[in-house]
């Protein structure tokens, strides 16, 4: 459906790359959360997909439904419709300026209108409306032209749980419905929510792309430790040595261990019993996309 | 064709939505018209058509005096004054804008070649208008010389009364009916005050577009909507149109309302009426350029501006200086010679002149060709530019 290949940009000569070599394909029917912390590249790598930049090295190839009009459609981070006019109005203007008309144009608006459960608020200035319900008006004109390709730029900014999970639940409809979604964000779990693979990125690099799975299966798994009281500093020393305790670790009295392959779980915390650390709690499972990210950057997503 | 319609009807609605874009549109430049029309009004006008206020003390209480004063319009007629203090205390007071001091020994100068010494002073209020004053000492000066006229030539009216010959009066004397005063016209109207003033206000308005213009397309920009439009394909071509014809017809509904206040409220309020026997294709034609360069300018605004703070105080200090260049607030013929040829450096002069020669001179389209081809020249520049400067969008 979508290919990129070596994709380069900068915005001015004496700037680093903005996205720098840039390769992955898109596949029909599929949401690719792109994941990155502010200024990774990911709203400029939307751009240069969505035709408003041209990279300066390197190619992208869409699909014939994806070239054709509205067959793709970009919903930026930003409130980007007409705070004058009222929720159907937008609607309707979106529709016009993708040459729809009449009845079509009507059917269409109305589909948006229910899939962004916008309904009651359609005669309502969206000046008027909440912070969540522009998010769903942004991205119900996304959905007017019925695009097969969304690209959704941190879609859930700024909304409130309520509207939060009600967009995470429209883009898992998306999907259902046969279409395709790059959904970025830097928030880890909605990326984790819904899509069926990851990529990650960081100082315009995709440093990762694949299924979900497959990429948390690429980091440790990881323990995590209540003990009942304060380290003592040998102890720390030890298990930092030797056990593989992240130093700093302990927020909230918490202690992070990443276990390494091989080694079983219980053998860190005999080795913690033996130190005279009382464990009160302790979780080991799945690592989640924040470790991957930690992993592969060496600092948090939120730094 | 459906996308354009699209973005005119968005334009216009969200126009229609602007209470404060309407006000300056079209509000403020109907009422810069009915303030300046009255203000201009005696500027313009050959005869001086306020009453002045005035007293007189005479001193030289003689017929010649006595007649002098009826020969001129009548004074503030309920006020005794019993000196020259009196006649000053009023000027001082505001209560009359001149005083007339006649002294002893005028009667005795009129028939005194020789005597140099002033024995009429016109003594003015400063804030009175010049026009007036002017017009008030030219009417002493008239029937002081007619007066002296008169008492020179009294030994030749008695020989001719005795040789039974007719003798002219002072009216027939002067002459003032053989001397006509016209304006060239052909076929247009005298400039009056609203002739000058609806045109002038109304080029005015119509560069205020830059103000609803460049803000709204900079919103545009800032939210992202600009941007949308472009990944959907729409042409910037399309997007441009979008601002133009809408832009337009507010230009040409600020022309229509702009000629009906002056035709239909200036003379409520006692001012002329704007003379509208023009060839009305070159009247559309001068409206026309005139919204197509304010439009061009105001997108050239906005394609450079980052920010609307920027939009609006370029966009609106520059239309302030345009105007003040360009004869709109202050009329080109009150400007010295200088300044005159320098309103050539604002468009709106390039306009105004063009309104001027369909109302006035009563131009056709053959006559302002070359206002039409400096206004749409520009028009022509900004809109490039700013397709140029938004091609990356």
């Amino acid at each position: 459906m979508l290919k990129l290949h070596d994709l380069r940009f900068r915005y001015t000569a004496a700037d680093p790359w903005a996205v720098d070599e840039v390769s992955f394909e898109l596949r029909r029917g599929e949401v690719l959360g792109l994941l990155g912390p502010n200024g990774a590249g990911k709203t400029t790598l939307m751009a240069l997909i969505s035709g408003l930049r041209r990279p300066q090295q390197g190619e992208i190839r869409r699909a014939p439904e994806v070239a054709a009009r509205g067959g793709f459609a970009l919903v930026p981070q930003d409130h980007a419709f007409y705070p004058m006019l009222t929720c159907r109005e937008n609607l309707e203007f979106f529709a016009g300026v993708l040459g729809l008309g009449g009845s079509t144009r009507r059917e269409r608006v109305d589909a948006a209108i229910a899939v962004a459960g916008l309904g009651a608020v359609a005669r309502q200035r969206a000046s008027q409306c909440s912070g969540g319900l522009k998010r769903r008006l942004n991205l119900a004109i996304g959905l007017v032209g019925d695009p097969q390709l969304l690209l959704l730029d941190e879609p859930t900014v700024g909304v409130d749980p309520q509207s939060r999970a009600f967009l995470l639940e429209t883009v898992r409809n998306l999907r259902t419905r046969g279409k395709t979604v790059v959904y970025t964000s830097h928030y880890m779990e909605e990326v984790q929510a819904v899509s069926d693979r990851v990529a990650i990125m960081d100082h315009g690099r995709l440093l990762c792309c694949g299924a979900l799975d497959a990429v948390l299966a690429e980091s440790n798994p990881r323990l995590l430790v209540r003990p009942a009281g304060p380290l003592a500093g040998p102890v720390r020393a030890a298990l930092i040595a030797g056990w593989g305790l992240e130093p700093g670790g302990g927020d909230g009295g918490w202690l992070s261990f990443a276990v390494p392959a091989g080694r079983p779980v219980e053998a860190v915390l005999a080795e913690l019993r033996n130190q005279g650390v009382s464990v009160i709690r302790f979780v080991y499972g799945n690592n989640n996309l924040e470790d991957v990210f930690l992993k592969l950057t060496h600092r948090s997503l939120r730094d | 064709m459906r996308p354009l319609l699209a973005v005119i009807q968005k334009e216009l609605r969200a126009m229609s939505r602007d209470l404060h874009g309407l006000l300056v549109l079209f509000v403020m430049p109907a009422v810069f018209i009915l303030i300046m029309s009255m203000a201009l009004r005696d500027t313009f006008a050959l005869r001086v058509s306020e009453k002045v206020r005035w007293q007189v003390w005479d001193a030289d209480h003689t017929a010649d005096s006595a007649k002098l004063v009826t020969q001129l319009p009548p004074p503030e007629a309920s006020v005794v004054v019993r000196g020259p203090a009196d006649v000053e205390r009023a000027l001082a007071r505001g209560g009359i804008q001149v005083g007339l001091l006649i002294d002893q020994g005028y009667s005795a100068s009129l028939a005194d070649l020789e005597s140099a010494r002033a024995v009429v002073t016109v003594l003015a209020e400063p804030g009175m208008p010049p026009a007036l004053l002017a017009a008030f000492r030219a009417e002493v000066q008239r029937a002081v010389t007619m007066q002296r006229a008169a008492k020179l030539l009294e030994p030749v009216r008695a020989m001719a009364q005795e040789d039974h010959r007719p003798w002219p009066t002072l009216e027939q004397m002067a002459g003032s009916g053989l001397v006509a005063m016209k304006f060239h016209r052909g076929a247009g109207a005298e400039l009056t005050a609203v002739q000058q003033c609806v045109p002038a206000w109304l080029v005015f308005a119509m560069f205020f577009v830059v103000i609803p213009l460049s803000t709204i397309f900079i919103q545009e920009k800032q939210q992202g909507t600009l941007p949308r439009l472009r990944s959907l394909r729409v042409p910037m071509a399309t997007l441009l149109a979008g601002k133009v014809i809408p832009f337009y017809l507010v230009n040409l509904g600020q022309t229509a309302l702009m000629l009906l206040v002056g035709r239909f409220v200036v003379p409520l309020l006692g001012g002329d009426t704007l003379w509208l026997d023009v060839d009305w294709l070159a009247l559309w034609a001068v409206a026309t350029a005139v919204s197509l360069a304010a439009i061009g300018f105001a997108l050239a605004i906005a394609a450079v501006a980052r920010t609307t703070e920027q939009a609006t105080t370029v966009g609106g200090v520059a239309n302030i200086i345009f105007g003040a260049l360009g004869g709109v607030m202050v009329p080109k013929l009150v400007m010295p010679l200088a300044m005159q040829k320098a309103t050539w450096l604002s468009p709106m002069a390039w306009g105004l002149n063009g309104f001027i020669d369909v109302f006035v001179r009563g131009a056709h389209l053959g006559g302002i060709l070359g206002p039409l081809a400096l206004l749409l020249g520009i028009a022509g520049l900004c809109l490039v530019f700013a397709g140029w400067r938004l091609r990356e969008l």
